[in-house]
């Protein structure tokens, strides 16, 4: 009985002498992947007219010992003018100077409005709340959202939708509304979309399972949207995705 | 698991002051994340662009301005970061500059 316990004890020795006298440890590996994405959303240029007005370098306007300021029409600097030149305004020289939009670029033809800064919603006609911390637009009934130019490529825009989560449902001329106004995008079906190819002269209503033909199909080269609800509360609180098609 | 606004408004500020100039050309080939440089880049354009920030979003302005760039007809324009690194590019229908306009390019970037 001795050997046997003897044998017994060496046994475990010689085991715990294998494994090196210590309990197994099994690594459980977690992994965790988010990504990070600088996008480029839009890309907006501005032409400004500098006709008539006093410019330091300028060969043209603004030349010292010259007769050169303002444009020919007389609308010149001068000092003490109620209407010209006035310090801390951007009167100065003639009232020709001005800002001409000349392009609005979505990347990749698709215009994204995330709601984190009012620069292409239409302050002005838009009468709902827009929340850029929470990142979200809400519209009770007959309230209105309103886009500005979301998109110019200076030649004609011949169809516009929304798009589900930015998937491109249908890349033919004419398309349809490829979602349920209520499910996908807005919380609830309580709200009318409209699109313009002509900087709001006209509106095309955007129904589902219809086509959408703009008015002005060969010429309108500037895109804005208009969401008004209906009934209800409505809060877009996903970003809107809107293909431009030429 | 959730990246919070905090850190992609970190992110931000990071691309914010790493962003060193914006730059016009004269090609119009289609941008391709390949791209290192505009394709035709004018060197008289380039200049400091100025951010303004808001919740995950830098909103750059390049101007050219009317005295500089004239006769050219420019098609693209990219933003650069750590001076010499090509952060976007895009094209543009032509515009043909001259001494009686000043070219404002707004680029809006934001981290999603």
């Amino acid at each position: 009985m001795n050997n046997v316990i003897g044998n017994i004890i060496q046994d475990k020795q010689a085991i715990k002498n294998q494994l090196g006298g210590t309990p197994n440890v099994y690594k459980v590996p977690f992994r965790f992947e988010e990504a990070v994405k600088p996008l480029h959303v839009v890309t907006k240029i501005n032409a400004e007219s500098v006709t008539g007005a006093m410019i330091w370098g300028s060969s043209i306007f603004g030349v010292w010992g010259s007769a050169s300021w303002g444009d020919t029409s007389g609308s010149s600097f001068i000092i003490g003018s109620p209407s010209f030149g006035i310090l801390g305004t951007n009167k100065l020289g003639a009232g020709g100077s001005q800002t001409v939009l000349y392009a609005v670029l979505p990347q990749d033809n698709i215009f994204t409005e995330y709601f984190g800064q009012n620069d292409y919603i239409d302050t002005v006609n838009s009468n709902g709340t827009l929340d850029t911390a929470a990142e979200t637009y809400t519209i009770n009934s007959t309230e209105v959202l309103q886009s500005g130019i979301i998109c110019k490529l200076r030649t004609p825009i011949y169809n516009a939708t929304f798009l589900n989560n930015q998937q491109i449902i249908d890349t033919g001329v004419g398309m349809y509304l490829p979602f349920t106004l209520g499910s996908d995008v807005f919380s609830g079906d309580n709200v009318e979309i409209y699109f313009s190819n002509d900087s709001g002269s006209t509106w095309v209503a955007a129904n589902e399972g219809e086509k959408l033909t703009f008015i002005n199909s060969s010429t309108g080269d500037e895109l804005k949207y208009k969401i008004i609800g209906f009934s209800g509360t409505t809060v877009i609180s996903t970003p809107l995705y809107i293909q431009i098609n030429q | 698991m959730v990246l919070t606004d905090s850190a992609k408004n970190r992110i931000r500020d990071l691309i914010n002051v790493d962003i060193s100039t914006g730059k016009l050309g004269t090609d119009a080939t289609l941008p391709t994340a390949s791209d290192s440089d505009l394709v035709a880049g004018v060197i008289a354009t380039s200049a400091i662009p100025t951010q303004i920030i808001g919740n995950k979003i830098i909103n750059s302005t390049h101007v050219l301005f009317s005295t500089t760039g004239n006769g050219q007809t420019y098609k693209e324009f990219g933003i650069y970061i750590n001076t010499n690194v090509l952060f976007n590019r895009v094209v543009f229908p032509d515009f043909v500059k001259n001494s009686s306009e000043e070219l404002h390019t707004t680029t809006v970037i934001r981290i999603q």
